[in-house]
């Protein structure tokens, strides 16, 4: 690995894990306030994150199984915020019954 | 402290452990500040106080804020979960001066003593030089009967009660391996390969194991007190973050085996499970803006809410962003052991552990002084301060960090030359400078923190008729 | 649904533990043999008689350490005792001196001062301190140093002096060439190091 490529490539990883933080973050607030602004910026923020990952893909000198792991880790960030929200909906509703 | 309402003995003790940690909150930035200062002037103390010695203060007062706000909390929150107070506390309240004793006689033998011969002699009494553990073996073994009371205290406490909740259930079983682990602050094994191999159980799974589970258990009792969550769905939340820690964060250690002798096959299992970390940590964040939007309206203690919900952010920053990466192998190659380490860490127990434990603090200095409500101007001041201190430290490490990484390692080859030149690039300079400015401003806020702390607590000397007057006096409303 | 019931979760949560505890105990063990001395990342003290070098290996893509001929340290050829006897010394000295709270070893410990993983093959020794302490042995210069640090300020940052006999400052020098022979798989990348030369050439190399 170059001296500059270890340098984008650690730039890129943690702007992908920074991006997808702010999806998650917008796409729950767009939801809980049923404000579709945030879910643009939300939407916005994933894209963002899937073309760094798909230059980090193009671009870096990280192994194959690295890639394939980043890839499939970029198609999970899409679906952990959906996920976890309607997880958590479901079950404050089932507790809020119990309690 | 005395207070209005009456309170368990347990508590009591939690109140007087939580203003010893806020105090060593203090020493450990006029330490860092101390640090920082000699980044720039090296001649700053030297050579009454080098930098081994102001850095030791540093990471070790780091623990014991963060350890004696443990305890403090535990003890704040636990005598409701087991409704009665807790067992033991007569030996409690000693092991209390123990440590403040112990906290005091290791503060003056590193500042006065600081080193000695190379003998077993000197791990017993002056220093044992291990990072994190340096306190002398006769200290070390103080901290060890205090962990073992407060293990007591607490399994006690269940056996008496003949009460277990799953919140407590997770805590009792966390005591455990927290003690068994410190088993690791003692041995010089001369190996130091095997050496670090055995010190990174200690120190991985206390900060990334054991500290993270009782930190998620002590947030779930917060915010059943805060937000009047319900009992099985914080339960269920709990075990699900136990479940997702232990299965990236056990096998996460192999981050720390990279390096230091041991075979190839961590490289792939460390990078791998590291890598997952932000994973789970991204759900907390969604969890967080969800009881963020479900509960803002009752909220009663604004401080104890925002520093909770940092928690979350912040640790899906420091550790998740941060960790993310430098945690590939390719690149830990490089960014290892470098400024750029110290700038995850800075924000990762930032984020995972000071923001909750501030949190639980905040409560504490409400339920004690009986205060409705908590709010007004101070504590946001402290909050941004604070933040903006550690943020801005961390993102000026990370400059120097990656200057220290790019021109010393990638290019430099790591030799003594290259550090020296990577040390006086502009770059790393510039990173040195901000993060000494950002201390300064993360120092600012610790001091109106602490002074909000103690306004709040001292209001709660007044007769319990105008604690609802107090709410309204300086700065609260 | 299941999912929404806790005893779900703390049957996974049980699970996951055991069965990565389970993976952790299997792969420590496996570790341990490699990483104990003599093992095959980490050779035995006696190493310290021999020559060690660190080169890239181009079969690897990664830099190794190498072990050639022998070179003894300080002129002496310890046996298997002794050299466990120094070598054990040297890490009392390291620690009862908060080495490691400046320099790191490993890239763990602290970042004030330069990495010691393989300070020993350090061209800087001949570079710079053999001409400063007089000596001519990288060994004997690293000896006169870290007796008296103060004597021998290198740049702003000085080392303080910590009192080193010269017992104990012989017993950091072989601690360190020990270090720098074992396999840390590529770690520090690219040290262009100074090997020492097993003892046919040494006399001319080292005047």
């Amino acid at each position: 690995m170059t001296p500059m490529g270890f340098v984008a490539d650690a730039i890129g990883l943690g702007l992908f894990a920074l991006l997808g933080g702010a999806y998650g973050l917008l796409y729950a607030v767009s939801e809980l306030r049923a404000d579709c602004r945030f879910a643009r910026l939300a939407l916005a923020s994933y894209a963002a994150q899937s073309a760094i990952l798909l230059s980090v893909l193009a671009f870096s000198a990280l192994g194959p199984i690295w890639k394939v792991f980043l890839l499939v880790s970029g198609i999970a960030y899409y679906f952990i915020p959906r996920v976890t929200l309607r997880y958590l909906k479901n079950l404050h509703a089932s507790g809020e019954i119990h309690s | 402290m005395t207070s209005v309402r009456s309170l368990y003995s347990s508590q009591k003790l939690a109140l007087r452990y939580f203003t010893l940690s806020v105090a060593l909150f203090g020493v450990m930035i006029v330490f860092g500040l101390v640090a920082a200062t000699q980044y720039i002037h090296p001649s700053f103390l030297f050579p009454a106080l080098a930098f081994n010695m102001v850095k030791t203060m540093h990471v070790d007062v780091l623990i014991l804020w963060l350890l004696t706000a443990f305890f403090g909390s535990l003890f704040w929150l636990l005598p409701s979960e087991f409704k009665r107070d807790l067992v033991g506390m007569r030996a409690a309240n000693v092991v209390f001066w123990l440590f403040c004793a112990t906290i005091a006689a290791v503060a003056l033998t590193f500042l006065f003593v600081q080193t000695g011969p190379g003998t077993d002699k000197t791990l017993w009494l002056i220093n044992q030089g291990r990072k994190y553990v340096e306190e002398p073996r006769w200290a070390a073994v103080v901290v060890a009967i205090g962990i073992a009371v407060f293990v007591y205290n607490i399994i006690g406490t269940a056996v008496a009660a003949k009460r277990v909740t799953g919140i407590t259930a997770v805590i009792i079983l966390n005591m455990i391996p927290l003690f068994g682990l410190y088993m690791i602050a003692f041995p010089a094994m001369t190996n130091m390969a095997l050496d670090q191999f055995w010190w990174w159980w200690l120190v991985h799974f206390w900060v990334e194991a054991t500290w993270e589970v009782l930190i998620g258990a002590i947030v779930a009792l917060v915010l059943m007190r805060v937000m009047n969550a319900s009992r099985s769905v914080v339960e269920t939340w709990l075990y699900i973050e136990v479940a997702l820690v232990l299965a990236t964060g056990v096998l996460g250690i192999g981050h720390h085996y990279f390096w230091m002798g041991a075979p190839k096959y961590w490289l792939g299992i460390g990078g791998f499970f590291s890598a997952l970390e932000p994973l789970p940590l991204l759900g907390m964040v969604i969890h967080a803006v969800y009881d963020a939007g479900e509960h803002k309206m009752k909220m009663t203690n604004q401080p104890a809410f925002y520093w909770t919900m940092l928690e979350a952010f912040g640790n899906f920053i420091g550790a998740g962003v941060w960790g993310f990466m430098i945690t590939l192998p390719q690149i830990n190659l490089f960014a290892h052991g470098t400024q750029w380490t110290a700038s995850h860490g800075h924000l990762a127990f930032w984020g995972a552990y000071g923001c909750g434990v501030i949190s639980v603090i905040y409560l504490a200095v409400q339920e004690a002084g009986g205060h409705e409500q908590i709010g007004g101007r101070a504590w946001k001041w402290a909050f941004g301060l604070l933040n903006t201190g550690m943020y801005g430290m961390g993102g000026s490490l990370l400059i120097a960090g990656m200057a220290q990484a790019f021109y010393e390692r990638a290019i430099g080859g790591s030799t003594f030359n290259a550090y020296v030149a990577a040390q006086q690039t502009p770059w790393f300079l510039e990173g040195i400078w901000m993060r000494w400015v950002f201390g300064l401003i993360f120092t600012a806020g610790y001091a109106v923190l602490a002074g909000n702390l103690i306004a709040i607590a001292r209001r709660s000397r007044v007769p319990v008729a105008a604690g609802t007057l107090a709410v309204e006096g300086a700065g609260t409303r | 649904m299941y999912t929404r019931d806790p005893i779900f979760w703390r049957a996974g949560a049980a699970s996951s533990l055991i069965v990565m505890v389970a993976i952790l105990i299997a792969l420590t063990i496996n570790t341990i043999g490699v990483i104990s001395v003599g093992g095959a990342n980490v050779p035995p003290y006696t190493v310290i008689n021999q020559a060690i070098g660190y080169v890239d290996d181009d079969s690897q893509h990664e830099y190794v350490p190498t072990i050639s001929g022998s070179d003894p340290l300080f002129g002496h050829v310890y046996d298997e005792r002794q050299a466990t006897a120094l070598i054990h010394e040297g890490k009392l000295v390291i620690q009862s001196r908060a080495c490691l709270e400046c320099h790191s070893v490993f890239g763990t410990g602290a970042y004030f001062a330069p990495d010691l993983t393989k300070s020993w093959l350090d061209p800087v020794w001949r570079q710079m301190w053999e001409p400063m302490t007089q000596t001519h042995t990288r060994a004997d210069a690293m000896v006169a140093f870290l007796m008296h640090p103060d004597k021998y300020p290198t740049w702003t940052r000085e080392m303080p002096n910590l009192h080193l006999t010269r017992d104990e400052a012989q017993a950091v020098v072989a601690y360190l060439k020990w270090t720098s022979s074992i396999n840390t798989n590529g770690f520090p990348f690219g040290f262009q190091a100074d090997p020492d030369t097993p003892n046919g050439k040494q006399a001319a190399v080292n005047r």
